[in-house]
C-alpha cells in the first residue's frame, strides 16, 4: 500500500475505513488493485478518477495523459467484484449502464481482455493503459494506484 | 339546454280555447312550472357545470404536469448517465425522447457548470425567451450514477402552457357536457312527467269547471288514470261541491218561490183587506196603506203616491191631537189601543173610522222607548155613527115635532135644577096648552092637527132664547120650557110668555090652503121659588095653567107661592 500524495483529511478517513474493516471481518479479504504500467506518470489514484477511467467519463489522466483502460470479460468473477467494489453496482446495473451508453454509440466500455494474465501483459506493454488485478502485482513493470476493498 | 326549451315550448303551444285565453298565459301554472323548471335546471347547470369546469381544468392541468413529471423519472437515470459521462448523443436521444410528448415544448440539459448538453425545441412552440408567468417548467437536477452528492448536471423541461391549457379544457369540456347533458335530460324529463301527470289534467279540469254553471247538473268526469289519486279526490270534492251548490241553489229557489207565494198572498191579505191599514214613521208620515185606507179616508186608489210622506196624522184626522194622544197611550201601555175617531170632512157629512194603533220600536218590556214603526188598522164606522146617532135623536126626541120628548125634556130639566143649586141661581118653567087644538083635530082630522102641532112647535122654538131655552113637547098638545137663569120677578119671562101666545095666536095656514086658529093658556113655576123638585115646579106650572084656563084661555099666568112645603 503506497497511499500517497492523498490529502491528509482524506487519508485519515482511508486509514479509518481500512482498520474497520479489518476489525470487522477479521479475515483478510480479497482485494482489486488498480494497475498501471510503471512508467505512467501517474503514481497513484483517487476512486473518483478510477470511476471516471473504467465507466467512460473521461479518456485521460490527470496530467492530460490519454488513457487506454482494459477490462476482463462479462463472466469474469472478478470482473464482478471489481466493478461491485468501485461504483457500489452489482453487474446487471453495470451492463445496464453501458447498454445505454453503448445505444447511443458516443461513449464505448472499456477493452474487454480475456484474463487477468492478458491484463498484466497488455499492462506491461502500454505505458498509457490501465487496467485491474485481484493480486498485488509482483512486477516491477507495473505499479499499483488504487487498491479496492471487496465490498459483500 | 335548448332542446328542453325547444319541447317546453311545443308543450304550452295553446290550443284555440277562448277559455284560456282569460288567463294570462305567464300566470298559467303550466308555463309557471315550465319556468321554474327550466330556470331551475339551467340554474343547476349553470353552478355545476362551472364547478365541473374548473374541477376538470385543474385536474386537467395536474395531470399535465405529473405526466411530465413522470416522464423526467422515466428518462432521469438515462441522462444522468449521459451527464456523468458528458455523452451529447445519449442526451440528444434523450432530449428528443422527451420531446415527442406534445405537451413538452422545449427540453434542456445542461451540465453542472452550466454548459447545455442537449436541447430540443418543439416546432411552433413558443420561445424560451418569452416568459409568461404562467409557464409551466420543470427542472430535474441530475446527480451521479455512483455517488448522491455529485451535481452533474440538469434537466429542464418546459411544457406547452396553451398545449396544457387546451388539453386541460378538453378535459374539462367533457364532464361539464355530460352533467348539463343529463340535467338537461332529468328537467325534460321531469317537466314531461309533471305535465302529464299533474299539471295537464289540472288545467283541463280547470277549463271544465269553468265551463260549469253554478247549480249545473253537469258532473266532471275523472280520468281512469287519476281515479285513485290526488287529482281524482279533488274531481269528487268539486263534483261533490256542484252537488251541494245545486241542492243549495234548488233549495233556495223553493223557498224563494214559497216565500213569493207567501208574500202574494199576504199581499193580496193586505190590498184586499176590508180594514184599512197604514204604517206611519215616527214622525206620522204615510210609509204605505192599503186601498181599503185610501178608500175609507176618501181617496181615490191611485193618490197612494201623493199620500206617501205626507203628515198622515194631520191630513186625515178631525182630531190630529187625539191621534198623538192614543200613539202615546200604546207607547206607554206597549198594546194595541183603539178608539173612534172623526176625519177631516171631505163632503158634507162627517166620517168616522175606528182605529187600532200599535207602535213597533225598541221597549224596555212593558212600554215602548223608541218608536221604529206605528201601525195602524182601520174600519169605516161612519154608516155606525150615524145609525147610532139617529136612534139617539129618535129616542131623545119627539117624532112629530121635533122637539126633545118628555123623558128627555125631564133630564135636562133636572140637570138645570142642579145647575141651578150650584150656583144659586134660578129656572122658571113654562107649562103650555094649546087652546082650540081639539076642535081643529075633531073636524080637520089627524093630519091638520098634526100640522098644527108641528107648526106650534117651531113658533115656540122661534120664540124662546136660542142656546140656553129648552122646549119640549110633554105630550098631546102640551109643551114645556125650562128657561135656566131667569126668576119669578124676571120680566124676561112675562116678556117671553107674551111673545108665545102670540105666535101660536097668529093664523095657521094648513096644507090644503085653508087658515086655521088655535090659542094657548100658559103657567109659570120658579125654582126654587115655587118648588126645589121638578115634580113640584111642574105640578104649580100646571095648576098656574090651569088656573088661566078656567078665567077664560088665552093668557099666561105666574104660580102663586106655593103653601108653606110640608
Amino acid at each position: 500500500m503506497k497511499p500517497l500524495l492523498i490529502a491528509p483529511k482524506r487519508l485519515v478517513w482511508r486509514v479509518a475505513g481500512i482498520l474497520a474493516t479489518a476489525l470487522l471481518c477479521g479475515t483478510a479479504r480479497a482485494d482489486f488493485y488498480v494497475v498501471v504500467n510503471a512508467n505512467n506518470p501517474q503514481s497513484a489514484l483517487t476512486q473518483k478518477e478510477a470511476l471516471a477511467l473504467f465507466m467512460g467519463r473521461t479518456r485521460a489522466f490527470g496530467d492530460g495523459g490519454a488513457a487506454l483502460t482494459f477490462d476482463l470479460p462479462r463472466d469474469n468473477a472478478t470482473r464482478a467484484g471489481f466493478y461491485h467494489a468501485l461504483t457500489g453496482m452489482s453487474q446487471a446495473q453495470v451492463n445496464s449502464y453501458w447498454s445505454r451508453l453503448m445505444f447511443a454509440g458516443q461513449t464505448m466500455p472499456p477493452q474487454a481482455l480475456a484474463s487477468e494474465a492478458a491484463m498484466a501483459d497488455i499492462l506491461k506493454r502500454y505505458p498509457n493503459a490501465i487496467g485491474y488485478l485481484s493480486e498485488e502485482p509482483t512486477d516491477k513493470s507495473l505499479r499499483t494506484v488504487l487498491v479496492l476493498k471487496e465490498v459483500k | 339546454m335548448t332542446p328542453n326549451l325547444g319541447v317546453s315550448q311545443a308543450h304550452t303551444a295553446p290550443a284555440p280555447d277562448p277559455a284560456a285565453l282569460s288567463t294570462r298565459r305567464r300566470d298559467s301554472l303550466q308555463v309557471r312550472f315550465m319556468i321554474v323548471v327550466i330556470a331551475g335546471a339551467a340554474l343547476f347547470a349553470i353552478g355545476a357545470g362551472l364547478l365541473a369546469y374548473q374541477m376538470g381544468h385543474e385536474r386537467g392541468l395536474e395531470n399535465g404536469n405529473s405526466t411530465i413529471a413522470a416522464m423526467v423519472d422515466a428518462v432521469e437515470k438515462t441522462a444522468a448517465i449521459g451527464a456523468y459521462t458528458a455523452d451529447r448523443v445519449l442526451l440528444q436521444e434523450v432530449a428528443d425522447g422527451l420531446s415527442r410528448n406534445p405537451l413538452v415544448a422545449r427540453v434542456e440539459l445542461r451540465s453542472s457548470s452550466g454548459a447545455l448538453l442537449a436541447s430540443h425545441r418543439t416546432a411552433g412552440a413558443p420561445e424560451a425567451e418569452d416568459n409568461t408567468a404562467d409557464k409551466v417548467q420543470v427542472t430535474r437536477a441530475l446527480v451521479s450514477p455512483f455517488d448522491a452528492n455529485e451535481r452533474v448536471g440538469e434537466l429542464v423541461i418546459t411544457a406547452d402552457s396553451r398545449r396544457l391549457e387546451a388539453v386541460a379544457r378538453s378535459e374539462a369540456l367533457t364532464p361539464t357536457a355530460l352533467l348539463v347533458g343529463q340535467t338537461a335530460l332529468i328537467a325534460l324529463l321531469l317537466y314531461v312527467v309533471a305535465s302529464r301527470l299533474v299539471t295537464q289534467p289540472i288545467v283541463r279540469l280547470g277549463r271544465e269547471l269553468r265551463g260549469l254553471l253554478p247549480g249545473t247538473s253537469e258532473r266532471l268526469a275523472t280520468p281512469p288514470a287519476h281515479a285513485n289519486d290526488e287529482l281524482g279526490t279533488m274531481i269528487a270534492s268539486a263534483n261533490a261541491l256542484l252537488l251541494g251548490t245545486e241542492l243549495a241553489l234548488q233549495r233556495e229557489r223553493d223557498m224563494r218561490a214559497a216565500v213569493e207565494k207567501m208574500e202574494a198572498q199576504y199581499r193580496q191579505i193586505f190590498d184586499s183587506s176590508s180594514a184599512g191599514i197604514f204604517v206611519l214613521d215616527p214622525q206620522g208620515k204615510l210609509i204605505n196603506g192599503n186601498p181599503t185606507m185610501l178608500k175609507i179616508i176618501g181617496l181615490p186608489a191611485d193618490q197612494m203616491k201623493h199620500m206617501q210622506g205626507n203628515d198622515f196624522v194631520r191630513r186625515v184626522f178631525a182630531r190630529p191631537e187625539r191621534v198623538q194622544a192614543l200613539i202615546a197611550e200604546a207607547m206607554i201601555r206597549g198594546e194595541t189601543v183603539s178608539a173612534d175617531l172623526e176625519l177631516v170632512q171631505a163632503g158634507i157629512a162627517p166620517r168616522w173610522a175606528h182605529c187600532l194603533i200599535s207602535v213597533q220600536g225598541t221597549s224596555n218590556g212593558t212600554d215602548v222607548e223608541e218608536v221604529s214603526l206605528i201601525e195602524g188598522v182601520m174600519y169605516d164606522i161612519t154608516e155606525r155613527i150615524r145609525v147610532e146617532h139617529d136612534v139617539r135623536h129618535l129616542a131623545e126626541h119627539d117624532a112629530l115635532t121635533g122637539l126633545k120628548n118628555r123623558f128627555t125634556g125631564d133630564s135636562a130639566i133636572d140637570r138645570f135644577f142642579a145647575d141651578a143649586q150650584a150656583g144659586h141661581s134660578t129656572v122658571t118653567l113654562l107649562y103650555i096648552d094649546l087652546d082650540g087644538f081639539k076642535r081643529v083635530n075633531d073636524t080637520l082630522g089627524h093630519k091638520a092637527g098634526d100640522q098644527v102641532l108641528v107648526q106650534c112647535a117651531l113658533r115656540l122654538q122661534a120664540a124662546v132664547r136660542r142656546g140656553s131655552d129648552l122646549v119640549f113637547r110633554a105630550g098631546g098638545d102640551e109643551f114645556v120650557i125650562a128657561m135656566p137663569f131667569t126668576g119669578s120677578s124676571d120680566l124676561a119671562a112675562c116678556n117671553i110668555a107674551a111673545a108665545l101666545l102670540a105666535s101660536v095666536q097668529a093664523p095657521i095656514v094648513l096644507d090644503d090652503g085653508s087658515t086655521v086658529g088655535v090659542g094657548a093658556s100658559i103657567g109659570m113655576a120658579c125654582f126654587p121659588r115655587h118648588g126645589v123638585t121638578r115634580k113640584q115646579v111642574l105640578t104649580a106650572a100646571d095648576t098656574a095653567m090651569y088656573e088661566v084656563k078656567r078665567s077664560g084661555k088665552n093668557g099666561y099666568a105666574m104660580a102663586l107661592d106655593a103653601s108653606p112645603i110640608a
